[in-house]
């Protein structure tokens, strides 16, 4: 309206030209329109706004009416009114969004106020002193109830079946995934786990695109010259079982996906065969050979069938092998310190022919060590000899020393402190700053250096001196019953020596006296050690052991008549065990006694003497002193002497008779004596 | 004691002296040791590695005249009290080579009967630090391999030595290879030089130039 009125005086006064001279311009005045532009449409086409009816202007009176301002505008200026008043009157279009506004700003502070109410917190108002401290003075928290929905089992049930049916499919899924892969793998032994199971018994290494093993006991220190090495082949099932060493075809499930191959030398079968043989051609009886058969693992394998079902065959392949290498290795070593060894203990010297080394260790004894290689088991040829002994403690001893010299190259001492110089053993590296000589280095060195040649020859020896001693025993104890004596078998005994205790009594007289030993079987004697402490070496040759034990039978004999003759009242006049002496030359050694009744009535002489034929023989003497006869010779000579006055002197003289030893009662020689002992007094 | 046959020790052999040392050094960080430690005893002969503890005392000699100084180390074990003291004449490293696969210098080590640390320095030395190291041995044919943290005595008194007040000088342990062997004789270095690698990239053994170290101090 007012831009119109403006355009037309604009109009008017933009005129050019006429200067108010021609009066026939028309000037037309509209005034503007009352009501607002509501739109414009594209063609030009205005649309106003309906203009108010009177209803709608008295609401919109009313709505201009601001209620909440009304208290302020109390207390305030009434002036202020006025530009409210103006100001509401801007504000007209905004004003549902203000009070919307508004109503949220209320309805916020109300919830604030509750909250800080039930939490008395203190508010911002003044009088904050009449608040109380009891929290739930005006509002308090209270637990909102919602209502209950009413059950409906049918739902439920048919939900929870629902998602137990889910988390079942999907077990179900898993199981038959590991079902199917089981019984693929159960089916055939796949490639790879048959070389797991490999590696779990056998060092194995990828080189290159071949699989290497070793079989050799490289890391357990040994240096033999042969690596042991073998090679894992992917087998394909196409190939025929050649397995059948055993002559069972093997099930089809042990078909292995793997084979194995070892170098051409280590095939076949390998077994070291060590044996004592007697050479004696004197002696009739059957050979006492002792043998001892040994490989490292070769009774593993054969014994136990069971077993060998479920080895695959590329384990037993190997461990053949490996027995082989061993073996070999075992053989090796014993030939090259057979050469080097200069062994005073051998009656021969060790004479090596082809796989055999053998020696004599005493004149008519040989040991043989020999290297058995076959290319089939040799499982039949140890059942068809009878006579072979078991002899455990070869075996051992020989793997222990073997496995002693590996682990010595092995386990080097570590030098404490680590700039020490390495491989010194404790004492030389004390030797160096005491003051040692090489001698005594050089003894401490050897002090646990056994070579196995000289362990085999000494074990040999060893073996064959307590098989004559217990040949020796047995053969006293069948001849002397006697005094009885008994031998125990010591099991205190090593590789190198073993006892044996014995103990000689005669029966019923055991309290009387004993005669106790111990004889000890070593390498190259025989040791006797005696209760009283006295050591006695005797020859290895059976009949010097004879010999010394005889010698021992008649000196026990001697020492029961000493104390038999004490115990009963005897006087001992004399007692000689061992006297070298004896009339006759075939005597080794004589042991007499002598003693006299309590009341010197008659007296006893009782020689034991041991023969050079390896006898005892007893001699029995008796003299009567105051015998009727006696007495009677002597006053018939000479009737005035001093016997008829004095009868102390009765009791010299006499002729010394000996004794009818068959006829006296007793069962063996000191019951016999007792016997005649307990006579002899009861006379008179 | 028999006049006649008096063998004394020296006799024979004089191969203690005059000995040349390839070694490798190296050094892992104390997270990764485990990891050597398994390649070690895999690497190595089929022992069990052994525990040391050892104390090590560095003496200088310097003489006016020679730019460089006479090192001796002497070494005593903590775990074996019994085990003599050793004296260690160490040579400068043989700087010329770099054809050469390890590094070299010449090693006299001999055992001493008591503390030798009076005897040294009257003769002169110096001593300039002095170390322990714990840590496990490794041994492969005439290689020794040792792997050690070194500790220092956190007290200052270097006389009074107390094994349990010992602390760390650093989170690595000290790798070191080193194999012994005569004059002239180089068939070792290329042991020690393929057995460096075999232990690579857990510890990176090479060649150090000592003098740099030695500058530093």
């Amino acid at each position: 309206m007012y831009a119109k009125l403006t355009f037309s005086m604009l109009v008017a006064g933009m005129h050019p030209g006429s200067g108010m001279t021609e009066q026939n311009d028309k000037i037309s005045i509209a005034s503007l329109s009352e009501n607002k532009i509501q739109e414009i449409s594209y063609d030009g086409q205005e649309t106003y706004f309906k203009p108010f009816t009177l209803s709608e202007s008295l609401t919109d009176l009313a709505n201009r009416i601001n209620f909440l301002n009304e208290d302020d505008n109390d207390c305030e200026d009434g002036e202020e009114e006025d530009p409210k008043g103006f100001h509401q009157a801007k504000q007209w279009p905004w004003r549902d969004i203000h009070s919307h506004l508004q109503r949220a700003l209320i309805e916020m502070n109300v919830l604030v106020d509750v909250i800080s109410i039930t939490q008395n917190k203190p508010t911002t108002l003044k009088d904050s002193a009449a608040e109380s401290s009891d929290a739930n003075r005006y509002l308090m928290y209270d637990l909102a109830q919602k209502d209950s929905e009413p059950t409906k089992p049918m739902l439920q049930l048919i939900t929870k079946k629902k998602c137990l049916a889910g988390a079942a499919k999907i077990l179900l899924n898993g199981y038959e995934r590991l079902n199917k892969a089981w019984t693929e793998t159960s089916g055939q032994i796949s490639f790879h786990s048959a070389l797991l199971k490999l590696r779990k018994c056998w060092r194995v290494r990828r080189v290159g695109d071949k699989i290497m093993g070793d079989l050799s006991y490289r890391t357990a220190g040994s240096n033999f010259w042969h690596s042991g090495a073998f090679e894992v082949i992917k087998r394909s099932g196409d190939d025929t079982d050649e397995e059948s060493s055993y002559g069972s075809a093997l099930p089809s499930r042990l078909k292995s996906p793997i084979s194995v191959e070892v170098s051409s030398d280590l095939l076949g079968y390998a077994e070291i065969f060590v044996s004592v043989i007697n050479l004696d051609v004197h002696r009739d009886s059957l050979p006492d050979d002792v043998s001892e058969c040994f490989s490292l693992n070769f009774h593993d394998l054969m014994q136990s069938s069971v077993l060998r079902v479920n080895q695959p065959p590329w384990h037993q392949k190997l461990v053949n092998a490996q027995n082989v290498l061993f073996c070999k290795e075992f053989f090796t070593r014993l030939t090259k310190e057979a050469i080097q060894l200069r062994c005073r203990s051998l009656y021969s010297p060790f004479v090596i022919v082809g796989d055999t080394i053998s020696a004599l260790v005493f004149p008519h004894t040989q040991l043989s060590v020999h290297l058995r290689y076959k290319q089939k088991p040799l499982l039949d040829e140890k059942t068809g000899n009878s006579n072979i002994k078991s002899l455990f403690s070869f075996k051992h001893t020989l793997l222990q020393l073997l496995q002693k010299d590996h682990s010595k190259q092995l386990n080097i001492p570590t030098p404490h402190p680590t700039s020490a110089v390495l491989g010194l053993t404790p004492e030389m590296r004390h030797a160096s700053i005491q003051p040692w000589s090489s001698m005594q280095l050089d003894t401490t060195l050897k002090r646990d250096d056994d070579s196995l040649a000289e362990a085999m020859v000494k074990m040999a020896k060893h073996y064959e001196v307590r098989r004559r001693l217990a040949k020796v025993i047995k053969m006293i104890l069948n001849e002397y019953s006697d005094p009885d004596i008994q031998a125990h078998w010591l099991t205190l005994s090593n590789q190198y020596e073993s006892c044996v205790r014995m103990t000689m009594a005669s029966f019923g007289y055991e309290a009387c006296h004993r005669t106790v030993f111990q004889a000890t079987a070593m390498a190259d004697k025989v040791k006797f050690l005696h209760r009283e402490g006295k050591i006695v070496f005797v020859e290895v040759d059976e009949s010097c052991i004879y010999k010394y034990l005889v010698t021992l039978i008649s000196g026990h004999q001697t020492l029961t008549l000493d104390k038999l003759a004490r115990n009963m009242g005897w006087n001992v006049l004399q007692v000689t065990p061992r006297s070298g002496i004896d009339f006759n030359s075939s005597v080794i050694n004589r042991g007499s006694l002598v003693a006299s009744s309590p009341s010197f009535d008659s007296y006893v002489g009782i020689v034991c003497s041991t023969t050079y034929q390896g006898t005892v023989e007893y001699d029995v003497k008796v003299k009567y002193t105051k015998s009727p006869e006696n007495k009677s010779t002597k006053t018939s000579k000479d009737p005035e002497l001093l016997a008829m006055q004095f009868d102390k002197y009765m009791s010299i003289g006499g002729i010394w008779q000996k004794v009818n030893w068959q006829k006296i009662y007793g069962r063996n020689f000191i019951n016999k004596v007792e016997t005649l002992l307990t006579c002899l007094v009861n006379y008179d | 004691m028999n006049d006649a046959s008096y063998h004394p020790l020296s006799a024979d052999s004089a191969s203690n002296v005059n000995l040349q040392e390839f070694f490798l050094q190296g050094s892992v960080l104390d997270g990764s040791i485990d990891k050597l430690f398994g390649r070690l005893q895999g690497i190595c002969d089929n022992v069990k590695p052994e525990m040391f503890t050892d104390r090590e005392r560095t003496y200088y000699l310097s003489t006016p005249g020679l730019t460089t100084s006479v090192m001796v180390k002497a070494c005593k074990s903590v775990i074996q009290p019994s085990a003599p003291w050793q004296i260690k004449y160490i040579g400068n490293i043989e700087a010329a080579d770099h054809t050469k696969p390890a590094m070299i210098r010449s090693n006299v080590t001999v055992a001493v009967s008591q503390d030798p640390s009076q005897f040294l320095e009257e003769l002169g030395f110096i001593l300039r630090y002095e170390v322990v190291l714990r840590g496990q041995f490794y041994r492969k044919g005439n290689l020794k391999v040792t792997v050690a943290k070194l500790l220092l005595n956190s007290g200052i008194a270097a006389s009074t030595f107390d094994a349990t007040k010992l602390e760390a000088a650093n989170t690595s342990h000290l790798v070191e290879i080193s194999a012994l062997s005569l004059m002239r004789d180089d068939g070792a270095a290329e042991e020690v030089r393929h057995f460096a690698q075999l232990l690579a990239p857990i510890a990176m053994m090479e060649k150090v130039d000592h003098r740099r170290i030695q500058m530093h101090q």
